[in-house]
């Protein structure tokens, strides 16, 4: 690999400027820069493991079955990772789907096509327990998480240092007031 | 502009950005970068005289610029950019990898002058899908 080890000092010689400030983002640009922040959350980058070679090129170059690069719609979504379009626009209007949109469309982004595929490899059981989780009233989630917050104690007490920090990494991104 | 080119002035003469292909586009597009919050080494654009070279590039990337802490979905666009511009220069870090271009926080920075090329990782290898000209 190319490396120089001194040049270093050109870049610090050279006058320091701030670069000229540009104009702010359009509303549209900024929808799809969230979506690039989600792609950072550790709850998405947990994902990514799971998913196989070929889902792996395809989120990089979705072109290859899509004929196009992002953004993808909710049919062409579905085409690459064989959810049918209505489970893609079911999880996308509950929120577990990334998406954003324009004149009332759902696009998705290579966070939302992580999530799908992820979707895609998780057993039908554990779909439907995801679905259950979107819908159950809120009083009857907090026993269900009470639950689920034990069992995963018990299991941390085995876990090592590593194995601790990448769930609780996950859980640590919940949004709470 | 070659991938090749790139890789022969990579630290001399040119730097890599690694950002996803959102981002990357929105720099193609606009020649912009959108700053961050905060940074260990100081809030602007970051860079690595990494060059995008072949398919390890972006687990290099991931452990020696990210500590391991981003998938490759994140890093799979090199923006390549001048070491230094009309506009100012980067600096070296105190981590051999590292370059930044010291802005504000959150700022919309224009990359005029300092942009030359994005490559993206695609098929196991790197092409130019942008450049300057």
């Amino acid at each position: 690999m190319a490396r120089s080890g001194q040049i270093g000092t050109k870049a610090k010689a050279a006058k320091k400027r701030s670069p000229v400030r540009a104009p702010q983002l359009t509303p549209e640009q900024q929808d799809r820069f969230e979506q690039s922040k989600l792609l950072r959350t550790p709850r998405v980058r947990a994902l990514w493991p799971g998913l196989t070679e070929k889902q792996r090129d395809l989120v990089h170059a979705p072109e290859r079955a899509a004929g196009h690069y992002y953004p993808l719609t909710s049919g062409e979504l579905a085409d690459l990772t064989g959810l049918s379009t209505r489970q893609v626009q079911y999880w996308a209007d509950h929120g577990l789907l990334p998406c954003w949109r324009k004149n009332g469309r759902r696009l998705f982004e290579s966070v939302g096509l992580i999530v799908a595929f992820s979707l895609v490899n998780s057993k039908q059981s554990e779909r439907q327990f995801y679905r259950r989780i979107l819908t159950a009233p809120l009083d009857e989630l907090a026993a269900q998480v009470g639950i689920l917050s034990s069992v995963l104690a018990v299991r941390l007490e085995d876990a090592t240092d590593e194995e601790a920090a990448a769930l609780t990494a996950v859980v640590d991104t919940l949004p709470h007031s | 502009m070659t991938v090749e080119e790139l890789i022969a002035g990579s630290g001399s003469t040119y730097l890599f950005h690694y950002t996803d292909g959102l981002r990357a586009r929105m720099i193609i597009d606009l020649r912009v970068f959108a700053t961050g919050p905060s940074a260990v080494h100081g809030v602007g654009v970051y860079a690595t005289d990494i060059p995008p070279e072949d398919a390890d590039t972006i687990d290099e990337v991931i452990i020696r610029c990210f500590g391991g802490d981003a998938t490759p979905a994140e890093v799979d666009h090199a923006v390549a950019v001048r070491v230094s511009a009309a506009a100012g220069a980067f600096e070296q870090t105190s981590d051999p990898d590292e370059w930044l271009l010291p802005t504000g926080k959150l700022e919309v920075v224009a990359l005029d002058g300092f942009y030359v090329a994005t490559a993206r990782f695609v098929n196991g290898d790197w092409e130019i899908i942008d450049d300057e000209e």
